[in-house]
């Protein structure tokens, strides 16, 4: 109930001061609305950039074949390394010389009848490995991996372009979130002078609130609730842009398709929620963070 | 009786370099009412800031009501605070609220029920002889009247311990007297411990209370039932 008390009567004096200090605190609303806006953008990137390395990887598979004469022993120990690696996802499909043979035999008249001929798969055939990776990005590595293996006699993917623009996309995501940093730490020097304007009209009171014996969070508790009702209004505007704007751009690529079929964005809904989410989240931190470094030095006797 | 108040090889210096206070014992017990003298830069409001943790000493133990001052953690210092009250020569009330909220502030500020702080707001008042003007502004008041509120306000929350630093120091002769008086009958009345720094000579020598005269830095004279001493200052 105490704890009540105390929040109730900060809620009431944040409101008050948010009020009476009515330019600095928009000021420092529109700050943090500008620094979000670009966070926010950040997020959508970055998150797409990750559905999307995600996607690739299910849908760039490095094709492997091992040196003709490859025994089944060998091949057994070529999947263990396999196993091992890290990049590699766990559930490559593979096909022996036998099974090359037999898919060969489905096929067309002529193309069954050349099977007919093979006596042994094993010599005209090589072990064929479908291998997706984990991490696009380090698809390369991967590739270079296994093609240092003994065993292997080939490994190569396609559409190199792919991996190339996703790079290009991870990298506008880390330089969003740069400048969403920087942004941000403007804010927070915006917000401790802002909150130490209100500590300043209200001196008097926080030097008799520690005569009578008022516990620190009693008396930074106004404060930090300022900081979070600024950083609570500030990420109003960045939510709308985040939920109207990001789905728009949705309906205008025509439903998240982007050139090829996989290079899909996300869905809206509920997607813009969670960033949303998170950007009020990181809004209303800032804030508080904000408000009680400036609180801080005033609580020392 | 118990002691209160123990201080024991207390030191303190400045970080400028001025040493206010050197070794000193002091003893003071639970429902004493006692007068510190001495004169300008002597250390009394330095002895007297120290009770309250506004200044740390730099070397000694200080024990006020069992509580370690000089160990105090600056996040517990609210404790001790919420068992004494201080009176400052210059009133500190707020000038934007009544003389109720004054007083009702420092209940408010340490989490109190609605329902005790009427109750013990307006019994502090009462005391102090401001009920009738509960809802007068501290610029509506005179000096005297403005240290009562303050006095209200140091006592409305049953302190052991009452610490006044010159309180009559901005007053008149007739409206200091009046205000040691309402310290006096507090201390009567309630057992409330009160030390007060002053160099008021009258107020001392009329109330023939125990008198510690402090001279640099140092306990000069402790006296019972004392008087105002010309040689301390």
């Amino acid at each position: 109930m105490k704890l009540f008390r105390i929040i109730k009567n900060g809620v009431r004096d944040a409101f008050k001061s948010v009020y009476r200090n009515f330019s600095l605190s928009f000021a420092s609303i529109s700050s943090i609305s500008f620094t979000l806006v670009i966070v926010a953008l950040a997020l959508l990137v970055a998150f797409n950039v990750e559905n999307f390395s995600k996607k690739a990887g299910d849908n760039v598979t490095i094709v492997t074949y091992l040196t003709l004469g490859t025994t089944e022993e060998q091949a057994k120990e070529f999947e263990k390394t396999l196993k091992d690696m890290d990049n590699v996802q766990n559930k490559w499909t593979s096909q022996t010389p036998e099974e090359r043979k037999n898919a060969l035999a489905t096929e067309d008249d002529f193309l069954s009848s050349v099977a007919t001929l093979i006596d042994k798969p094993e010599e005209v055939f090589h072990y064929r490995y479908d291998i997706n990776v984990k991490d696009i990005d380090k698809i390369d590595e991967t590739q270079q991996d296994l093609k240092s293996l003994d065993v292997v006699e080939s490994a190569e993917y396609g559409d190199e372009t792919i991996t190339k623009m996703i790079s290009m996309f991870d990298m506008a995501g880390k330089v969003a979130i740069a400048i969403a940093l920087v942004l941000m730490v403007v804010t927070v020097v915006l917000i401790v002078n802002t909150i130490k304007l209100t500590i300043f009209s209200r001196k008097r009171e926080i030097s008799i609130m520690r005569v009578v014996g008022a516990s620190n969070l009693t008396i930074k508790n106004p404060f930090i609730i300022e900081g979070f009702i600024i950083g609570l209004f500030g990420s109003i505007v960045p939510v709308l842009v985040t939920i109207f704007g990001y789905a728009a751009f949705y309906e205008h690529l025509d439903n998240g398709h982007f050139m090829t079929f996989w290079l899909e964005f996300i869905n809206p809904y509920p997607f813009v929620y969670w960033v949303s989410l998170m950007i009020v989240g990181l809004g209303v931190l800032v804030g508080m963070f904000g408000s009680s470094r400036a609180v801080r030095r005033y609580l020392k006797v | 009786m118990a002691e209160l108040i123990t201080l024991s090889n207390v030191n303190k210096k400045y970080k400028n370099g001025v040493t206010a206070i050197y070794d000193l014992d002091l003893k003071i017990k639970k429902g004493e009412f006692v007068f510190i003298i001495g004169g300008s830069g002597s250390g009394k409001s330095t002895l007297i800031k120290m009770l309250y943790r506004e200044e740390k000493p730099t070397s000694g133990e200080i024990n006020v009501g069992g509580i370690n001052v000089a160990k105090l953690r600056n996040s517990r210092v609210y404790k001790l605070r919420r068992k004494l009250g201080i009176v400052f020569q210059d009133y500190r009330l707020l000038p934007q609220s009544t003389v109720y909220e004054n007083v009702a502030f420092a209940l408010e500020s340490i989490g109190a029920k609605s329902s005790d702080i009427r109750i013990k707001t307006l019994r502090a008042l009462e005391l102090v002889g401001l009920k009738g003007k509960i809802r007068n502004y501290p610029d509506q008041l005179s000096g005297g009247e403005q240290q009562r509120v303050a006095i209200a306000r140091a006592i409305v929350n049953d302190p052991k311990l009452i610490l006044c630093d010159e309180p009559t120091g901005n007053l008149d002769p007739k409206m200091s007297l009046e205000i040691v008086k309402v310290l006096e009958e507090i201390n009567k009345t309630t057992g409330t411990t009160v030390i007060m720094a002053t160099h008021d000579k009258d107020i001392v020598n009329k109330f023939k209370k125990r008198v510690i005269a402090i001279k640099q830095g140092r306990i000069f004279k402790d006296y019972e039932e004392g008087k105002y001493d010309n040689e301390a200052i």
